[in-house]
């Protein structure tokens, strides 16, 4: 036996349905007060005849006073008991009796009417004086009063309806300097800004070279019938095992043109040239052992054609060497900076978060960091372990009120609130992201597109209030039908205390009524 | 002549007036002009409401039901000159409950029978009506504490020693049989259809069954002593009433009605269910593809198969009934529907029911109304059938001079 808790507006076919679709042979309904399967009779017998035909067993439970009485007839009817008690054959009014079958001419009933008789009754004959008769009422009359001032009927009811998801984002703008508006689905923002200093030290990742370079001379060899002059910076290089190694003039000279030799008597035909020749200091280009070469190596002249210049050791070179050490690197500076401007735009966060209001929002992206001043201790290239920057940043954020948001959402909420709904308090969660800057999206320290996504319940637009002014002065059964009828309803309870006989009626007096709305 | 608790009042003219239904899904406003006894329908106003302002025909969403009913005045008035109306509001399904009462007496004298006498004796038979009512709406509902107000009530017919007779008094018999048809609504809702007549400024003449109004009406073009049923499939109930000897014995509501229908529609399609209504009537008037029409028919079969089993179980209500007439009638929005005819021509639901042989069903359009014309060309669809037939009751009120 599966329960299955019905709803107030659940009707006959919803709840067939429901029926039709479980799978246990049998069902047991309970049914809330004031559901509209009691509005007639009828409703729980085609229930019962649906199940049958599904192969259920249906029970009810409830309770709904009318609906108790109802299903008391059901049962009685099904186990064929007194289907009398509520048959219209009984009422003498309705005994219809169609003569048709008889007598064609007389499809017309003939009715029998019976005039219900009261039972005869007597009063007791007491014999009061009337002395006694009149204190009696006034005392009895004393004591209604007091017990209708002081216990007067109070009509308390307890409602409770169902509320439906609602999920809705909207894009909208905040803007600096900007009035909230529905229309344009704007909201009013404020730049929030703030000055900070600090100083980050970054260790030294590059490297570099340091020594002496090796010194000693070079002979130039001048083959052309100019002399050449060669200034204080020319190279030579030298080339050996498929590296070069380049050393500079320290000086400047002259190496006079070749000049040609005597001829040779033997051979008188043959033309033979000396080369001019000049010595020059020079160092190794860089620092390093490898530059310590010994003399007598051929090097060549830069620049130059070696069938004009070429090059000696004419003294052994010494002197070179070298070691590598640490120095600040580009990327060090780089980083550096990085992560100063990170560390301060979180500072800066933080430090702008603590100047909120209390409802007051920063819009995460929009900060801007502006640097006043800056300064690194080291440049590139030098030799040193770490390089420490030092900044001082002024930085601006974009701030909204969450009620600009809520107040928005409320006047948007016409567009997409159910007529008759409004939006519940309860569990409602506003997420507010901004959209970043795209194409087709703004986020600056002045101005942000926000999607706003609402994730709420809707509820029936009913209040306390509202329900009193219903009920004020019904009778019971009219003020269960209004309650029955608010809309989305789940439940209701109501009751009148104390329950005085002839007094079942709900006070005109409002504050004799207590109403309380629970929205699931 | 009808006994209304209201009354013609005096009105700039006499002639005008306005009928009012208020179903489920929509209110529905009829301006007449009577024109030489014939009802002539001058304008029509018809305003959707939303699902669940009316609940078994008792108005919840009072607000939304009064500007619901004063577009559809507006509509139906905007080329009238007069702003006060003589109105006629109808009531249907539970919140009407109907049924004649007979009461014989044997006099034990031959003497001329009197005014007085019979007044006496009308008025015993609506006590016991009214006592009837009371029994009824209790079984119906459980609840005994519901107030009920008299709304109509008419006599069917007169016998004098078992012959019938238009005229009674003065005429001398041993026995005097009186038919009288009684019908009541529940206080609070004449209070509130009262209340919203008084608010849009509307001279309330009658609040009157539907039922009888159409069954006046329809005595007309058939027989004065007609034999029938029939079945008003309405927004969010069915009612069926039946006829004897031209007077509503009883009538049953069945909660079933189109609303139920489009919901299943709207379900089983995945629409909403303004679309699915649409769908719907489209589908009534023949207007989808084969493809469609066959998609709307599955939605509707499980509805529909309820919906009988529910017509089946509302006869056996009529437990009083020994055999029922086999012309049915039938009425309302839903009735345009294809499948109800088939449905109920065709399926073994009858063999159940003591049918004097087998039923036959018959649908009411306007057009069969004679006393009623549609100078507006806007009244022909069944679900105006009923506000329509409510002009027989301002028939009535003026003394049955038109029919």
């Amino acid at each position: 036996m599966v329960d299955v808790n019905l709803e107030i507006h659940d009707d006959v076919i919803s709840v067939i349905n429901k029926i039709k679709d479980l799978n246990d042979a049998g069902v047991s309904l309970n049914i809330p007060e004031g559901s509209v399967l009691f509005d007639n009779i009828l409703n729980l017998k085609l229930l019962k005849k649906e199940a049958d035909k599904s192969g259920k067993t249906l029970s009810f439970q409830t309770e709904d006073l009318a609906g108790q009485n109802l299903l008391t007839m059901l049962n009685e009817e099904e186990g064929g008991n007194n289907v009398q008690d509520f048959s219209i054959n009984e009422t003498p009014t309705e005994t219809v009796t169609s003569l048709g079958t008889e007598t064609p001419q007389s499809g017309r009933p003939r009715r029998s009417f019976t005039v219900p008789k009261m039972p005869a009754m007597t009063l007791p004959q007491v014999a009061f004086s009337k002395k006694y008769l009149v204190i009696a009422a006034v005392v009895l009359f004393v004591l209604l009063g007091v017990f209708l001032l002081t216990r007067a009927p109070k009509a308390t009811a307890k409602i409770v309806v169902n509320s439906s998801p609602l999920t809705k984002s909207v894009t909208i703008k905040a803007i600096v300097g900007s009035a909230t508006d529905p229309t344009t689905k704007t909201i009013r923002a404020t730049t929030l800004s703030t000055d900070l200093s600090d100083s980050v030290t970054e260790t030294a990742t590059g490297t570099k070279l340091i020594g002496k370079t090796a010194k000693g001379s070079i002979t130039i060899y001048n083959k052309t019938d100019a002399e050449r002059e060669f200034k204080k910076g020319a190279t030579l290089s030298y080339k050996k095992d498929g590296t070069t190694l380049k050393f500079v003039l320290t000086e400047t000279a002259t190496v006079p043109a070749r000049t040609q030799d005597d001829p040779d008597p033997l051979h008188p035909e043959t033309i033979t040239y000396t080369s001019g020749q000049t010595d020059f200091k020079a160092e190794g280009a860089a620092v390093g052992t490898d530059y310590n070469i010994t003399s007598g190596k051929s090097l060549d002249v830069d620049g130059k054609s070696a069938s004009d210049f070429s090059g000696k050791t004419a003294t052994d070179f010494t002197g070179g060497a070298s070691q590598t050490v640490k120095a600040i690197a580009e990327a060090d500076k780089t980083k550096a900076a990085t992560e100063l401007l990170n560390t301060l735009t979180s500072k800066g966060e933080t430090t702008l978060k603590s100047k909120l209001g209390s409802d007051q929002k920063l819009i995460a992206g929009s900060l801007k960091v502006t640097p006043s001043t800056q300064s690194f201790n080291h440049l590139v290239g030098d030799q040193a372990d770490s390089i420490t920057l030092t900044q001082t940043v002024t930085i601006q954020g974009l701030t909204y009120f969450q009620a600009d948001v809520e107040g928005l959402l409320t006047k948007l909420s016409d567009g997409f609130v159910p007529d008759g709904y409004v939006l519940s308090d309860k569990d409602k969660q506003i997420d507010v992201q901004a959209l970043g800057q795209t194409d087709t999206s703004v986020l600056t320290s002045t101005q942000a597109d926000l999607q706003v996504t609402i994730k709420t319940y809707i509820v029936p637009n009913i209040t306390e209030d509202t329900i009193k002014d219903q009920l004020a002065g019904k009778s019971v059964d009219e003020a269960k039908r209004i309650l029955g009828g608010i809309k989305n309803i789940k439940t209701y309870e109501f009751s009148i205390n104390p329950s005085i006989p002839f007094l079942q009626k709900v006070p005109k007096d409002k504050n004799k009524i207590f109403v309380t709305i629970e929205r699931n | 002549m009808l006994n209304l608790p209201f009354g013609l009042n005096k009105s700039s003219d006499p002639f005008k007036f306005l009928t009012i239904d208020i179903s489920a899904d929509s209110a529905k406003c009829l301006a007449f002009y009577n024109e030489n006894g014939v009802n002539k329908i001058i304008g029509v106003g018809k305003q959707a409401m939303e699902q669940n302002a009316i609940r078994s025909g008792s108005i919840v969403e009072y607000d939304q039901v009064e500007q619901a009913v004063e577009d559809a005045v507006m509509q139906a008035t905007e080329d009238l000159e007069e702003r006060s109306h003589q109105t006629i509001i109808g009531v249907s399904g539970d919140m009407c409950l109907g049924h004649m009462t007979t009461a014989r007496v044997v006099r034990g004298t031959g003497a001329p029978v009197t005014q007085k006498e019979l007044a006496e004796l009308s008025k015993k038979i609506i006590d016991s009506s009214f006592a009837e009512a009371n029994n009824k709406i209790a079984q119906i509902t459980g609840n005994s504490d519901i107030e009920l107000e008299l709304i109509t009530s008419t006599p069917v017919y007169t016998k004098l020693d078992e012959k019938l007779t238009n005229q009674a008094v003065g005429v001398s018999a041993e026995t005097v049989e009186l038919a009288i048809y009684a019908a009541f609504s529940p206080t609070y809702h004449v209070r509130n259809l009262q209340r919203l007549s008084k608010k849009l400024g509307l001279n309330l003449i009658a609040i009157g069954s539907e039922m009888y109004a159409l069954i006046s009406v329809l005595k007309k073009v058939k027989t004065k002593h007609l034999d029938c049923i029939i079945m008003d499939i309405g927004s969010d109930t069915t009612d069926i009433g039946i006829v004897f000897g031209g007077g509503i014995v009883s009538t049953r509501t069945l909660s079933i009605g189109g609303k139920h229908f489009t919901e299943m529609v709207s379900q089983k399609m995945g629409i909403t269910y303004k679309e699915a209504d649409n769908v719907k009537k489209s589908y009534a008037l023949g207007k989808l593809t084969k493809s469609e029409s066959l998609i709307v028919q599955s939605s509707l079969q499980d509805v529909l198969d309820i919906w009988l089993d529910g017509i089946e179980l509302t006869f056996g209500e009529f437990t009083g009934v020994k055999t029922f007439s086999p012309n049915i009638y039938l009425v309302g929005g839903s009735s345009q529907l294809p499948d109800i005819m088939e449905l109920v021509s065709k399926e073994p639901w009858t063999h159940s029911i003591p049918f004097k042989n087998p039923p036959e069903f018959y649908k009411i359009g306007l057009d069969e109304l004679t006393s009623i014309t549609d100078a507006t060309g806007r009244a022909a669809t069944p679900d105006f059938v009923l506000p329509a037939s409510l002009s027989g009751i301002y028939d009535e009120l003026r003394g049955g001079q038109n029919g």
